[in-house]
């Protein structure tokens, strides 16, 4: 079997939007623009960003859930991209994702029962209704609740216990990935700690794949083993977790890792500011897309957008910092 | 510091009680609360969702009216005079004078059809005998002291033009142009993103130096505590569990959910298997547990926990913990 459970190539999802003259040519806002990772097996590959940066809309054209424009999508060795909705049917078993906002992913007219149930009826994955019985109610159990729950409804539970029921229906078609979208940020910390525990458990109890999708750093540095920083629809920097975490190359992930508070008064902070915001995905900065809130931006990075460099053994940055040649031209010109 | 600690209380709040009086039930959002905030300093609220901390906020600025709720009990004294038991009118003049507020959504507490000038002036207006020339000059200042570029250009535009972090600074000019005795931030940079939420911290530590305010800051987010507060208050369920200066709360916690609290966020370069998780969900405010409120989640309950809730015991240098475990420990009651 193949190492790599998904592969995605140069992926792009653009959104037309209205134009500047009545008759020119669209815009387009390029939510995701040629992004490239794979994915292991067993592994969790976080993707953290700011708002904005199109980690949300990564995932879901992951899941065929939204147009791709360009790339490819290749899902356990099947080349998924330009499936039709109907062929893409089997395949749907094999990615379930998990919501953000627990009180809008439940059908609230729906028993929880319902809810967990109604993957397996559309996969026909249950022979008759007591083995459907059984499998909700095992499920459930699973990610931490109890058989009588299953007759009551959405608006009864708590935040942390509607996003168990959003796992606990993920998990019921059995997949081999799920990709989590920001699934604590909306919970309390107490809670979020059990969510993300939890979601370890699974991963271990079924042999699951997670595309962790958040967009606060040590909830991805606790949960991955692999990371993909976003910045505007693109990544700066893929690789192992702790090379990411420990030493960060592209000077987003520098300034984005010394922005996270430490909660710990005596803690040595070296804080990089950055100035400004995100630029418009609808016309973003030519060259390297950061180059405008870059503090060590050299002239190259303003028109040549820059290629995926590797820096060390599962570790890729995207900046013109790390191409030996760029660095010594720049530095004759600057003397 | 020395000076700090011995320096008067700006804000003083005395057992209070704020209750909202719903159709069938009364809901004890905040259930004798104490708090104390020093001249110049920073204090921290810390506490889950519905601990009561955004309603000690309301209360303070007097903004419980129009709502089902209502402070029943207690004092709330700003410079020693009490602030509680005035009418409304004088209430109105404190309001944006002495105490400003800034609120969690800056998407959503701006008027959208005032430009950003005319929102800044309008308390000043409101409350300073000035000309509009002269509080357009202050308004513009306030707002040049939050660090946005090209300020005269802001003063017209409209907050849909503006991002996250701009409408925020904005908010914090407008807080900030009457130059209040406090300020409070309910949860000012939850909604941003962290390279914004650290030029917003950034610029609210310099103001504090700048122009020396007084905060009372609530938030949820521990780190955000340890970068910016003197002092932390830690609320559950209504009440203070816990309070004392950052150092005694982040490195001699006394109070279990405190604990919890610590131990549940995962620390950015850390190595760990599991979180510590606080079991259960914070109990609904209509079947609120007897004795400790805390005692249900708690791993280190007894019986006397369970009857019987527990007062503060100080565990020196003015920390003080609400837990029988304290008692223990060494801790006067």
């Amino acid at each position: 079997m193949e190492d790599n459970l998904l592969t995605v190539k140069n992926l792009q999802v653009y959104y037309p939007v209205k134009s500047d003259t009545i008759m020119g040519k669209p815009n387009y806002v390029k939510a995701v623009d040629g992004v490239t990772f794979d994915v292991r097996r067993n592994e969790v590959f976080g993707i953290v960003g700011e708002s904005g940066c199109g980690k949300s809309t990564l995932g879901r054209a992951i899941c065929r859930l939204e147009h791709i424009t360009g790339g490819t999508v290749v899902l356990n060795g099947v080349d998924i991209t330009n499936l039709s909705n109907r062929e893409m049917r089997p395949h749907r078993k094999e990615v379930q994702m998990i919501f953000q906002d627990p009180y809008a992913s439940l059908n609230p007219r729906m028993s929880i029962f319902n809810i967990v149930a109604e993957p397996l009826k559309i996969h026909h994955l249950a022979d008759n209704k007591a083995a459907m019985t059984d499998t909700v109610l095992n499920l459930l159990r699973k990610v931490g609740l109890d058989y009588y729950h299953a007759n009551r409804y959405p608006h009864e539970f708590s935040g942390g216990q509607r996003q168990r029921i959003g796992i606990a229906r993920a998990l019921a078609v059995a997949p081999s990935m799920i990709i989590a979208d920001e699934p604590v940020s909306a919970l309390d910390v107490s809670i979020q700690a059990q969510v993300l525990n939890l979601l370890n458990e699974l991963k271990r109890d079924f042999k699951l794949t997670y595309i962790f999708i958040a967009h606060d750093l040590s909830v991805v540095e606790y949960i991955s083993d692999r990371v993909g920083v976003m910045y505007l629809g693109s990544f700066v920097e893929v690789g192992n977790k702790d090379k990411i975490y420990n030493a960060p190359l592209h000077p987003y992930t520098k300034a984005l890792m010394s922005a996270v508070p430490i909660p710990d008064p005596k803690a040595q902070r070296k804080r990089i500011i950055l100035q400004g915001s995100i630029p418009s995905a609808i016309n973003p900065p030519a060259g390297c897309k950061f180059h405008t809130r870059c503090q060590q931006c050299m002239e190259i990075c303003k028109t040549v957008p820059p290629k995926r460099y590797q820096v060390g053994e599962d570790h890729y940055v995207y900046c013109h910092l790390y191409d030996d040649k760029i660095k010594e031209q720049e530095m004759q010109k600057t003397k | 510091m020395e000076e700090k600690i011995q320096g008067k209380n700006i804000l003083e709040i005395k057992d209070l009680h704020t209750y909202f009086f719903m159709d069938d039930t009364v809901v004890k959002s905040v259930d004798g609360v104490d708090i104390e905030l020093k001249k110049g300093a920073t204090l921290g609220i810390v506490g889950e969702s519905g601990s009561g901390k955004s309603v000690t906020a309301l209360s303070v600025m007097g903004l419980l009216m129009g709502t089902r709720g209502k402070v029943v009990e207690g004092n709330i004294l700003l410079d020693g005079k009490d602030i509680v038991h005035i009418s409304e009118e004088e209430k109105r003049k404190l309001r944006g004078n002495q105490i400003s507020m800034i609120f969690q959504e800056p998407m959503t507490s701006l008027n959208p059809v005032m430009t950003i000038g005319h929102q800044i002036m309008e308390g000043l207006l409101e409350h300073e005998n000035i000309s509009k020339e002269e509080a357009y000059n202050k308004a513009l200042e306030a707002l040049r002291l939050t660090g946005v570029p090209r300020v005269e250009k802001m003063m017209k535009e409209y907050p849909f033009q503006l991002s996250g972090g701009q409408r925020q600074r904005v908010m914090i000019a407008m807080a900030l142009v009457c130059k209040p005795k406090i300020l409070i931030a309910d949860e000012p940079t939850t909604a941003l993103d962290v390279t914004i939420q650290a030029q917003i911290l950034d610029l609210m530590n310099n103001l504090k130096k700048e122009i020396g305010t007084s905060t009372l800051f609530i938030t949820h987010d521990l780190g955000v505590v340890a970068e910016v507060c003197d002092d932390v208050v830690v609320m559950y369920c209504g009440r203070v569990v816990e309070k004392g200066d950052v150092n005694s709360i982040f490195y001699e916690t006394a109070h279990p959910y405190t604990k919890g609290l610590l131990a549940s966020i995962p620390h950015l370069g850390e190595k760990s298997q599991t979180l510590t998780t606080i079991p259960g969900n914070v109990p609904n405010p209509k079947y609120m547990p007897a004795g400790c409120k805390f005692s249900p989640r708690c791993s280190y309950a007894t019986e006397q926990c369970k009857n019987e809730e527990p007062p503060f015991f100080d565990m020196g240098n003015g920390h003080l913990s609400k837990c029988w475990l304290c008692a223990k420990k060494g801790g006067q009651a």
